[in-house]
């Protein structure tokens, strides 16, 4: 699922590690962590808040995934590839039942917002340690 | 001392392999196409895929003149410029009040536009359709360049506010105290200091509009049509189409590599700026 925006989300992931990492990477060294620990033990612990926003950002992307599908196989073969938008765009406009379509988007709304929520505790803790 | 040295060649060597690896990987499609594009099908078809043929320019010309490729090519230029032109200006103008507001009081909004990116996309295409239908837009540039706005604008406030916090204060009161009223201050203090954020947020639109496929797909129609809905049109049941629509992949990409080759070094600057201190 190459997308133009992996690379902007690499870019801030990166340059938020190498801010944070510098400094607690010597102290770890002081106290005789492998790279391997600071990695795990340092490292890892002070990206959680970047981690769940990049994973929840990623999740929104995958419910609005279209064009690929769309284009290589419509759904096809039968409904093998139907994902969620895809089947909304065929109620709303193949089928023309905008009624349903919509009831659709607003169940996917609700799933998206529910798995953005069980991250957000985490992205919280995160907010308010970096503000 | 020594082991050091040679542990951080060795790492370095592994890294650069593996970006190697990284680049080569998304390469590929791009040289595939490339590739089919100046292939006759008989050619594009064989495995495993042949290295030397007989090049053709055909279907490139064929793209470029029999498809009506140029016309895409223009109705993309215009909804993406119109897109770039509204979204850049009300972005920065919004992010810039939030930024000055007290975080208290900016964090709902930032976070209910953060709501708004959330929303499938297709659940915003079946309204704006309907909207489109009613008002008897279906099919002009204004309606798909208002779309492309509203979901656009989310990434753009939040772009230019994480550049407008790093502006500090004080040169809003120097500018105030020097006599700016406040549309002063920021046209003629703090903007020029983010320029590099504007170019970011330009490039990041331009983007967004001109890769678009689901609104354009859905609120366009013939006279409209941007290219990345013209282009998955073109491949069709005939096997001579598939180089056609490589043609169309390459030609897709040329105006985009040129303004990348523009903006490249503002772009580079822009984005470690903005994201280191951010």
């Amino acid at each position: 699922m190459g997308d133009e925006r992996v690379s902007l989300r690499g870019v801030l992931e990166h340059l938020n590690r190498s801010r944070q990492s510098t400094r607690s990477d010597k102290s770890g060294r002081t106290y005789g962590a492998d790279s391997w620990r600071i990695i795990r033990h340092i490292i890892l612990p002070s990206l959680v808040p970047v981690i769940a926003f990049t994973v929840s950002v990623r999740l929104m992307d995958v419910f609005r995934f279209f064009d690929a599908i769309y284009v290589l196989t419509g759904g096809g073969p039968g409904t093998a590839t139907e994902t969620i938008t895809i089947y909304t765009y065929q109620l709303g406009f193949q089928l023309l039942q905008v009624g349903k379509a919509s009831a659709l988007g607003i169940i996917t709304l609700i799933i998206v917002a529910a798995i953005i929520a069980t991250f957000s505790g985490i992205l919280q803790r995160g907010y308010g340690r970096s503000g | 001392m020594k082991t050091s040295r040679m542990t951080r060649v060795r790492n370095q060597t592994l890294l650069f392999g593996a970006l190697t690896i990284f680049t080569f990987m998304n390469l590929v499609p791009l040289i595939w196409a490339a590739l089919t594009s100046v292939k006759n099908p008989a050619d594009a078809f064989t495995v495993p895929p042949t290295v030397f043929f007989q090049p053709t320019i055909e279907y490139h010309r064929k793209v470029w003149f029999d498809r009506g490729f140029v016309h895409y090519l223009i109705n993309s230029l215009i909804v993406s410029a119109g897109t770039v032109l509204i979204s850049v200006p009300i972005g920065s103008l919004a992010a810039y009040g939030l930024s000055r507001m007290p975080r208290r009081r900016a964090s709902p909004i930032l976070f209910g536009l953060f709501t708004i990116r959330m929303f499938p996309h297709m659940l915003l295409a079946i309204p704006f359709f309907v909207m489109g239908s009613f008002l008897n837009m279906i099919d002009t540039y204004p309606l798909l360049i208002l779309a492309l706005v509203a979901i656009n604008q989310p990434f753009t406030i939040w772009l230019m506010y994480s550049f407008f916090l790093d502006i500090p204060r004080d040169l809003d009161e120097a500018a105030a105290i020097d006599g700016c009223n406040l549309w002063q201050t920021f046209r003629m203090v703090i903007l020029p200091l983010v320029r590099p954020g504007l170019t970011v947020a330009a490039l990041f639109s331009l983007l967004l509009s001109y890769n678009e496929f689901l609104f354009a797909l859905v609120l366009t129609g013939i006279k409209t049509k941007t290219l990345p809905v013209a282009i998955a049109s073109f491949g069709g049941e005939d096997v001579s189409d598939w180089s056609i629509s490589a043609a169309g992949a390459i030609g897709i990409m040329l105006p985009i590599v040129v303004i990348m080759l523009f903006v490249q070094r503002h772009l580079v600057r822009g984005l470690t700026i903005g994201a280191v201190k951010g």
